[in-house]
């Protein structure tokens, strides 16, 4: 699995002076869990579309494995296809894309397009819809019944079903409760066990720091850091050049340190890391 | 990927984007009204097109419009203009008849889609003159000012214009949620060019769907915001905006004048080119 950015740039719209992407260079190799990080409008969202190609670059280029997306090539339909069932995006706001009848055949809708049987269809959406905390009870319901949160877990379903190599998820937390929030980043990370990449946008600095393997930090556009989450968040200078609020377990680890605790903080990805960590100072 | 059916409003100070609403309606009535007339020649007629074309780009080219966007107005009508032709290549059969290989057509025919095109070309540019420089609040207030005898009738306006405005408002909102759900769907392996049509047709509901749904959520979620903010549709209106007739309307409105008249008695007396 490799995701490479190549001087990538972006602009919505052609009149615009300053480009919603600007000369993004990065790349993913093997198995990751990668985290993108920036302050509202930096540009996240569009630099995740680029994934799948469904924005394609102004300038630049694109590789994902040996797919590759540059301005305007017209690829094949079916390469497309390929590309998108390797790539699932999760939006931002993906409680839209629900529209069948009920919960059921809308999580099977994303397979059924990638040319699966129905039977084996419904069987996959079954085990997402499991996946993700849906229970039998919400198969046969329509899904505009559904509260908020529940649609999201079930739009979310409705990709995790497609079983993408890579799975894409933007802000997938966002109006989750705490408890539905940490059940699905124990999917995610469950789903990482397994196999998967995944990259997640994420406004919630301690998830990316416990859960992600690497973190893109970007800032109007530009690419700042492609660094390992402990190395970005214990660096104040990075955190201040980015605009980024640290951790809230920052906070406690920075009152350890300052009682002389010899702490190695790379070990520190959440509490119970940080305890271990502790622990192990205190012995020593 | 998306742009708005009707003119964008473009943001400028310029002598047209002064103008009051009010005037603005009433010069395109009038000014399209003296395209339809009918001249005593056809070569009256298309210099008169010619003169009003100048104007239009004059005109154009003080509000900042950009040539490139009347292009972009008159691409869908290409097919349209082709089919008129064909039609009337069909079914014309006056005027000089010229062959053409082994068929013979007549020069009314074409003609009279050179009339239609020329029409619809100038009526075009005006009404994306008046919506280029008018932002679509102030052309609704406008639009229920002229509506205002109606209420004798017992016919409410103001809430008709309040529809009206919504509707102008959440355009642009529209196509943007199109835009998104298209691209979620996208994601889930849906393809909105290629396809059968059992498969376009999918491909369109599992757009629609999700719009209408969106639509009326948001209209339900706007009706509350507007309730307990106080919303009365039945209250006297008030605006915070008030069109006027100012100096820049009293220097327009006798230009308009003039030109109508002048058009209107070269077509009562007939007036035509003595050559
Ligand atoms: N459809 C669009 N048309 C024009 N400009 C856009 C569009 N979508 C985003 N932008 C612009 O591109 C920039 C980056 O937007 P993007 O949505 O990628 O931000 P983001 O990092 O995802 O923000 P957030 O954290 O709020 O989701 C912003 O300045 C935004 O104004
Ligand atoms: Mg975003």
């Amino acid at each position: 699995m490799a995701i490479t950015f190549e001087n990538v740039y972006y602009q919505y719209k052609n009149e615009d002076k300053n480009y919603s992407l600007n000369d993004i260079t990065f790349d993913l190799e093997g198995h990751f869990f990668a985290g993108v990080i920036g302050e509202t409008g930096s540009g996240k969202s569009t630099l995740i579309q680029h994934i799948n190609a469904l924005l394609r670059p102004s300038k630049g280029l694109v590789k994902i494995d040996d797919f590759t997306v540059q301005v305007q090539n017209k690829k094949k339909l079916k390469k497309i296809k390929e590309l998108r069932k390797k790539v699932g995006v999760v939006f931002q706001f993906p409680e839209y894309q629900l529209f069948e009848d009920t919960v059921l055949k809308d999580v099977a809708f994303g397979p059924k397009n990638f040319n699966v049987s129905k039977e084996d269809a419904i069987k996959k959406a079954k085990k997402a819809l499991k996946m993700v905390g849906i229970d039998e009870s919400y198969y046969e319901k329509s899904p505009f019944e559904l509260s908020g949160g529940e649609r999201r877990k079930v739009a979310i379903a409705g990709i995790i079903a497609i079983e993408p190599e890579i799975l894409v998820l933007d802000e997938p937390c966002a109006g989750l409760d705490p408890k539905s929030s940490s059940e699905m980043m124990e999917l995610f990370l469950n789903l990482y066990n397994q196999g998967l990449s995944l990259i997640m946008v994420s406004h919630n600095m301690d998830i990316v720091l416990k859960y992600c393997t690497k973190c893109l930090v970007l800032n109007r556009g530009k690419l700042l850091y492609n660094l390992k989450p402990t190395e970005f968040f214990y660096n104040e200078m990075y955190l201040n050049t980015a605009k980024i609020n640290e951790p809230n377990l920052l906070y406690y680890v920075k009152m350890a340190l300052k009682k002389n605790y010899k702490l190695d903080v790379n070990n520190i990805k959440d509490i119970s890391s940080f305890i271990l960590e502790l622990k192990r100072c205190k012995n020593a | 990927m998306l742009n708005s059916p009707l003119g964008k409003y473009t943001t400028s100070n310029s002598f047209l984007h002064r103008l009051d609403p009010r005037f603005k309606i009433f010069a395109l009535i009038i000014l399209m009204t003296s395209i339809f007339l009918e001249y005593a020649s056809r070569l009256m007629d298309f210099t008169y097109y010619g003169f009003m074309f100048c104007l239009i780009l004059i005109l154009m080219k003080i509000a900042h419009i950009r040539i490139k966007s009347l292009f972009n107005m008159m691409k869908p009508m290409a097919f349209m203009i082709v089919f008129i032709l064909i039609i009337n290549l069909c079914v014309v059969k006056t005027g000089n008849p010229i062959n053409i290989f082994q068929l013979t057509i007549y020069s009314d025919a074409i003609f009279n889609t050179l009339y239609t095109f020329l029409r619809l070309l100038l009526m075009l540019a005006l009404s994306l003159i008046l919506t280029s420089t008018t932002k679509p609040m102030d052309l609704t207030y406008a639009l229920e000012w002229y509506l205002h005898p109606l209420k004798f009738i017992k016919i409410p306006v103001h809430i008709i214009a309040m529809i009206i405005s919504l509707a102008l408002r959440f355009i642009p909102t529209l196509l943007e949620e199109t835009e998104k759900i298209m691209k979620a769907q996208a994601s889930r392996g849906v393809d909105f060019e290629n396809g059968s049509l059992k498969e376009k047709m999918r491909a369109i509901i599992s757009l629609i769907i999700p719009l209408f749904f969106s639509s009326i959520q948001r209209s339900l979620e706007l009706a509350d915001a507007m309730e307990v903010r106080g919303y009365d549709p039945n209250a006297k209106r008030t605006r915070y905006r008030i069109n006027r007739f100012t100096r820049v309307d009293l220097i327009a409105l006798p230009i308009v004048l003039i030109l109508f008249s002048c058009a209107f008695l070269l077509m009562y007396f007939k007036i035509n080119f003595y050559l």
